[in-house]
C-alpha cells in the first residue's frame, strides 16, 4: 500500500485496495470526522512525558487517568523504573504528626525536607546525590511521589554539586503526600 | 439512531467507531517537546489503512521484529528509544544502529544494510520503517496495555520463535480489540450466523432457495434474544439478509466466471461447500466474505445528494431517507418482499419502543407491544404509491425544462407518449416540411397534435415548485437535469418493481391483512419476551 502525501489525492490504487476492503468510508471518517463526548484516550508517550517532567497536551489526562485507570497507572509505574535514578520506599514507620527530615534511597541518595527561617510555612525540599549516582550535568530531576490514591511529582533544577533543590509550601498537596506513612517516591 | 447511541451511529454511518477516530486521531496530533508532529503523515496513513482494513499481520510481524531488537540493544528499552528524546526519524535510527553494531552480536552489516541475525534467519532493518514503528508501538500499548512487560523477554535474548509468537499473539489482540470498533467484521460475523441457521435448516438445498421471508422471520424469532450477532432488532436480521442475497448473487458471477475455468468444481458436488464452518470458510468462502464486507455501489440517493445534484431538489429529505433504505436492500426485496415491509412497518415499531425505553424507561411499552397505535402494511403500502407516484411527478417536471431548452430527450420522451395517431400526424407534419423537423418547429408541432401531451408536464413543473423548479434554469445546467432524471429513474424502476412485487403477494395471499395479522401476533410474542420487563436494555 503505497503512502499517501499529507491532503493529496489518494492514488487509484490505493482507493481501488480501500474500496475492495469497504473502508473508504470510514478513512475518511477519521481524516475529518471530529467525534463528540468520547474520552481522548492517554498514550504511553504521555504517559512517559509526565515522567521526565515535561508537560504536554496530554498532561492532564494523565493526572486524571493515574488516578482513576488502573492501566494508565500500571504503565506509569512500570516507565517510573526505566532510566530511575534513585528509589525511596515506604517510611514503614507508624504515623505521626512531625514532619520528616531525611529519607535515605536504596543507591544513597537523600531526600530532606528543610523549614526556611524566613518564612515557617515554606520547606526547601533538597535531594543529594552521592558520587555512585552520576546524573547528566544538564538533566533536570524529577521526583515522583506515590501513595495507593494519590500521585504527585516534582520537578527540580539539574544537579549541582551533587544537590538540587525546589521551595516547598505547607500547603502543597507534594508537601502533605510526602508526610504520608504510605509514600513511595522515585527520582528519574 | 443517533438518538440512542452516538458512538453506534458513527459505527453504523462510517464503519468506524468515534473511540477508534479519536484514538487515531490522537496519535496523529501527537507532538515532541519543540511542537513538531511526531509521526509523518506516511506512518500515519499506513497505519490508517492497515487498521481500517484489518490488514496488519505483516506489519505486525515486521513490528515485532523492529521492537525486539530495539529492546535488546537500547539501554532502557522501546519506550524510552521512540519518546525519551525528540521525532524518532530515519536518520537518528540509522546513527543509532550504527552505535549500537559495534558491541552487537546480532547486528551485522552487509552491503550498507543492516541486517538482525536472528537464529537461522536474518532480518533487514530498513532505517524508513522506523517512525511507522513508532506509530504502531503507540497504537499496540492501546490495545494490549501489558505490551511492556512482554517486551522485558526481548531483554534478555532473541528468539526468532518468540518473536514469530509475540506477532501472532498481537495480532490476535488487536482482532479482537477493533472487533467493536470496525463494523465489517461484524456484520461477517452476523452473516456467519444467519448462514450456519439457514443450513441447519435446509440441510444442503441450494443456498439461494434459503433465503426466504418465513426462514428470515424464523430466524428471528430463535435469534433475537441470544448474545451472538446481535439481531435484538428485526431491521439488523433485514440489513444482513440484504447483505447476504448481494453477496450470494455478486458470488454466484464470480463462481459462473470459475466454474468456466474448471468444470470440475461444479461436478464435485460441493456446491453447498460455502456454508461453511468458521475455521475453513476464510479460505473457502473468501469470495463470499468479501463481498459481505464489499462497498455499496454507488446509489442513486447518494448521488443526487451530492453536488452538484444537490443544488436541485429532486427529492425532499423524506423522500430521499424512504428511496434509500429500498436501495440499500436493492434487488433483495423481490426475493425478500415481504422481510421488507416487516422491517419497514413492524422495525418502525420496535423503533419506537427502544426509544420509549431510552426516553420513558418503558411507560408506554405495554401499549406499543399490543400495537394500539400502529400502522400497518397497507398503509405502508400507499405510502410506496405515494412515492412512485412522486417521482413520476419529478420527471415530468423535468422533461418541462428540458422542453423548453427544446431538448431531444424531451421530445423523445413526449413522442414516446403520443398514440399512433398522433405519431402518424407528426410523420406527416415532418414529411410536409422540406428540412428535418427540430427544436421549435417540432415544438409547435407538439402543441398542435398533442396539446394535451403537454399540459401534465407544466402541471407537474408547477407542483414540484421545489429548489430548481422554480424558474427554468439556464443552458448550461440542463446536463444536471440530465443526469438527475437518470437516477430518478433508477429509483422509479425499482419502486415500481416493488409495488408489484406486493400485488402479486397480495394477488396470491388474498390481502395484506391476513399476513399482517398472523405478523402482528409474532412479533407482539417476540417483543414481549425481548422487552416484556420494564427496563430491558434496549
Amino acid at each position: 500500500m503505497s503512502p499517501q502525501q499529507n491532503n493529496g489525492p489518494m492514488s487509484e490504487k490505493d482507493q481501488a485496495i480501500l474500496k475492495a476492503y469497504g473502508v473508504l468510508n470510514a478513512l475518511h471518517a477519521v481524516n475529518t470526522h471530529q467525534p463528540e463526548g468520547v474520552k481522548k484516550p492517554v498514550l504511553i508517550n504521555d504517559i512517559l512525558a509526565y515522567i521526565q517532567g515535561r508537560t504536554t497536551s496530554g498532561t492532564e489526562r494523565v493526572e486524571v487517568a493515574l488516578n482513576n485507570d488502573l492501566t494508565v497507572r500500571r504503565q506509569y509505574k512500570q516507565l517510573l523504573r526505566v532510566n530511575q535514578v534513585e528509589h525511596i520506599a515506604k517510611p514503614r514507620a507508624a504515623h505521626s504528626d512531625d514532619v520528616f527530615e531525611k529519607r535515605i534511597g536504596e543507591q544513597g541518595a537523600l531526600l530532606k525536607l528543610k523549614q526556611s527561617k524566613g518564612n515557617e510555612e515554606q520547606y526547601y525540599l533538597i535531594i543529594e546525590l552521592p558520587n555512585a549516582i552520576s546524573v547528566q550535568s544538564d538533566k533536570p530531576l524529577v521526583l515522583h511521589a506515590n501513595t495507593e490514591s494519590q500521585t504527585q511529582r516534582a520537578v527540580f533544577p539539574p544537579v549541582h554539586d551533587g544537590r538540587s533543590q525546589i521551595i516547598l509550601n505547607k500547603n502543597d498537596v507534594l508537601f502533605s503526600l510526602l508526610q504520608d506513612h504510605d509514600v513511595e517516591i522515585d527520582i528519574q | 439512531m443517533e438518538t440512542l447511541n452516538q458512538a453506534l451511529s458513527s459505527l453504523v454511518r462510517f464503519g468506524v467507531s468515534d473511540q477508534l477516530i479519536q484514538d487515531l486521531q490522537v496519535i496523529e496530533e501527537t507532538s515532541d517537546m519543540d511542537g513538531k508532529l511526531l509521526y509523518d503523515h506516511v506512518a500515519i496513513y499506513e497505519m490508517r489503512c492497515a487498521i481500517l482494513c484489518r490488514n496488519y499481520a505483516k506489519t505486525l510481524w515486521e513490528y515485532s521484529h523492529y521492537i525486539a531488537v530495539i529492546e535488546h540493544e537500547s539501554d532502557y528499552g522501546v519506550i524510552d528509544f521512540f519518546w525519551g528524546q525528540n521525532v524518532v526519524t530515519h536518520a537518528r535510527f540509522k546513527h543509532w544502529l550504527e552505535d549500537a553494531m559495534q558491541g552487537s552480536e546480532c547486528l551485522k552489516k552487509d552491503n550498507s544494510v543492516i541486517k538482525a541475525v536472528i537464529g537461522n534467519r536474518e532480518f533487514i532493518l530498513n532505517p524508513k520503517r522506523i517512525n511507522l514503528m513508532a506509530a504502531w508501538t503507540a497504537f499496540a500499548v492501546m490495545v494490549e496495555p501489558n505490551l511492556l512487560t512482554q517486551l522485558a523477554s526481548f531483554k534478555r535474548s532473541l528468539n526468532e520463535k518468540e518473536i514469530d509468537t509475540f506477532a501472532k499473539q498481537l495480532k490476535s489482540k488487536f482482532d479482537a480489540y477493533l472487533e467493536p470498533h470496525l463494523q465489517a467484521l461484524h456484520q461477517q460475523r452476523q452473516g456467519r450466523v444467519l448462514l450456519s441457521w439457514l443450513q441447519a435448516q435446509a440441510g444442503h438445498q441450494n443456498h439461494k432457495t434459503l433465503l426466504q421471508d418465513e426462514a428470515v422471520l424464523q430466524f428471528w424469532q430463535q435469534n433475537a434474544e441470544t448474545e451472538e450477532g446481535d439481531f435484538k432488532r428485526f431491521t439488523t436480521v433485514a440489513d444482513c439478509t440484504y447483505r447476504l442475497h448481494k453477496a450470494v448473487e455478486l458470488g454466484n458471477d464470480q463462481r459462473d466466471v470459475e466454474s468456466a475455468r474448471s468444470y470440475h468444481q461444479d461436478q464435485s458436488g460441493e456446491d453447498a461447500a460455502w456454508l461453511l464452518d468458521e475455521v475453513s470458510q476464510v479460505e473457502a468462502d473468501g469470495w463470499l466474505f468479501e463481498h459481505l464486507m464489499a462497498d455499496e455501489p454507488t446509489q442513486a440517493v447518494t448521488s443526487l445528494g451530492q453536488s452538484p445534484l444537490d443544488q436541485i431538489k429532486f427529492l425532499t429529505n423524506k423522500d430521499a431517507e424512504f428511496c434509500s433504505k429500498l436501495e440499500l436492500a436493492g434487488a433483495a426485496i423481490t426475493t425478500l418482499p415481504l422481510t421488507y415491509i416487516r422491517a419497514q412497518v413492524f422495525g418502525l415499531q420496535q423503533a419506537r419502543m427502544t426509544e420509549d425505553l431510552r426516553a420513558t424507561k418503558g411507560s408506554n411499552l405495554a401499549k406499543l407491544i399490543a400495537f394500539d397505535d400502529f400502522s400497518g402494511f397497507n398503509v405502508w403500502h400507499e405510502t410506496l404509491t405515494e412515492q412512485v407516484g412522486k417521482i413520476a411527478q419529478t420527471r415530468l417536471a423535468v422533461v418541462y425544462i428540458l422542453l423548453q431548452h427544446e431538448h431531444p430527450t424531451a421530445f423523445a420522451r413526449l413522442i414516446e407518449k403520443l398514440t399512433a395517431e398522433q405519431k402518424n400526424a407528426l410523420q406527416q407534419a415532418a414529411a410536409n416540411q422540406p428540412n428535418t423537423m427540430i427544436g421549435n418547429q417540432l415544438l409547435v408541432q407538439l402543441k398542435s397534435i398533442a396539446p394535451l401531451a403537454i399540459k401534465p408536464l407544466e402541471k407537474a413543473y408547477s407542483k414540484v415548485n421545489r429548489t430548481g423548479f422554480k424558474t427554468i434554469p439556464e443552458s448550461d445546467q440542463v446536463n444536471e437535469y440530465l443526469k438527475g432524471d437518470e437516477h430518478l429513474n433508477t429509483l422509479e424502476r425499482l419502486l415500481t418493481l416493488y409495488s408489484e412485487k406486493l400485488a402479486q403477494l397480495v394477488e396470491s395471499s388474498g390481502n395484506l391483512d391476513g399476513i399482517e395479522k398472523n405478523d402482528t401476533h409474532t412479533f407482539s410474542q417476540v417483543f414481549k419476551r425481548l422487552y416484556g420487563e420494564i427496563g430491558v436494555e434496549a
